[in-house]
């Protein structure tokens, strides 16, 4: 008896022990706001173009992501009247804020600045979506959402046609400026690349070939020197990412909160506009109805 | 101690061979240096510098995910 309970008492102390670490380790995990597929988003980010396809791309995830919620809500509401969609609706008007942050950032600062506020911007985003889906989640059953899925899932987002070529512009600047760059250090003048890069004739893979079938025309002499100087570029452009990723990984959640209360202060000012607006229109009926018996 | 006349000797002699071998790599010589490179090696790092190339170009498909809504 006295060994069972001794027993118990050391499985409750372990469990004491190991289960706050494990959920810190878990929150360290989760509360990393530059997560593998960022990072790797930011490599791009060294070039101006690069860092205006990353913030559209941004915009486009974000866009979608209201119409989808959108979409989900009007579903909620003619399904499922009784459900209260405020919150939710709360989310969507936050996602709104989010996206007028994307759409007025500077994508023509330095490295460090255009990473951060890409990191934050997005971090944002990933946050709200998760909190709109747990929230929907908690609500529903797994059948209704996955009726609710069904239903949203095909929608087609003609407004974002336009973002896309934006985006796809800014894509062709950036790999031909990157390919320019790679040229010059190869000592090669192929202008006829660069230009098939810009023209969006070339992808990834081709461009690749490309280089490489460059690279092996060379003499040995030629090729070394090329491989190095290109080695060197990699590794320079490498510590500037990885700087531009620590710097904004330092001081994030001071961030988070300044743009929390800017957020708040723009709401406000929405809401007293909304007012204006309302105590407006409300004179203005009761003008009308005062002048002529409720008709204009 | 019959035995450890023929290993004292093959011992000087690896030593020997070693210490050839070494001055015949040039002073300064390293991995990035071309002289030393042997084909293979330079392939290795042809690959490499296009897999840094690669992953700084955008495939123009690529979409960024903020994650599922419902």
């Amino acid at each position: 008896m006295n060994k069972r309970l001794a027993a118990s008492l050391s499985v409750m102390l372990i469990s004491m022990l190991i289960l706050p670490s494990f959920a810190l380790s878990q929150d360290d995990a989760g509360d990393d706001v530059v997560d593998e597929k960022t990072g790797e988003e930011i490599k791009a980010m060294v070039t101006s173009q690069g860092a205006k396809a990353r913030m559209l791309q941004l915009e486009r995830a974000v866009s979608r992501g209201v119409l989808m919620a959108q979409a989900i809500i009007d579903d909620i509401e003619e399904t499922n009247e009784s459900f209260d969609t405020a919150d939710l609706e709360l989310i969507v008007e936050e996602m709104e804020l989010l996206l007028d942050e994307i759409n007025s950032s500077d994508t023509e600062g330095t490295t460090d600045e255009v990473v951060q506020q890409f990191v934050d911007l997005k971090k944002d985003g990933i946050d709200l979506a998760q909190r709109f889906r747990e929230d929907a989640r908690n609500a529903f059953g797994a059948e209704e959402l996955a009726q609710i899925r069904n239903r949203v899932r095909n929608m087609t987002h003609d407004e974002l046609a336009e973002l896309g070529e934006r985006i796809r512009n800014a894509i062709r600047e950036h790999n031909a400026e990157r390919i320019q760059n790679a040229l010059r250090s190869m000592n090669q003048n192929r202008q006829d690349i660069v230009n098939q890069v810009r023209n969006g004739n070339m992808s990834k893979e081709d461009i690749r070939n490309q280089i490489g079938n460059a690279l092996g025309t060379m003499s040995r002499e030629e090729r070394v020197e090329a491989i190095r100087n290109m080695a060197q570029n990699a590794t320079q452009l490498r510590e500037r990412v990885n700087a531009a990723i620590e710097k904004a990984r330092e001081q994030y959640q001071e961030r988070m909160e300044t743009r929390l209360e800017q957020r708040i202060n723009r709401m406000e000012n929405i809401t007293s506009s909304i007012s204006q607006r309302q105590s407006y229109l409300e004179s203005r009926l009761q003008n009308i109805t005062n002048r002529g018996g409720g008709t204009a | 101690m019959n035995v450890k006349i023929p290993l004292l000797a093959f011992a000087l002699i690896a030593m020997v061979i070693a210490s050839g071998c070494v001055s015949e790599v040039p002073d300064g010589a390293g991995p990035g240096d071309g002289e030393t490179l042997t084909d293979a090696e330079l392939a290795a790092q042809q690959q490499e510098v296009l897999d840094d190339l690669d992953s700084d170009l955008i495939d123009e498909n690529e979409e960024i995910d903020i994650g599922d809504l419902i």
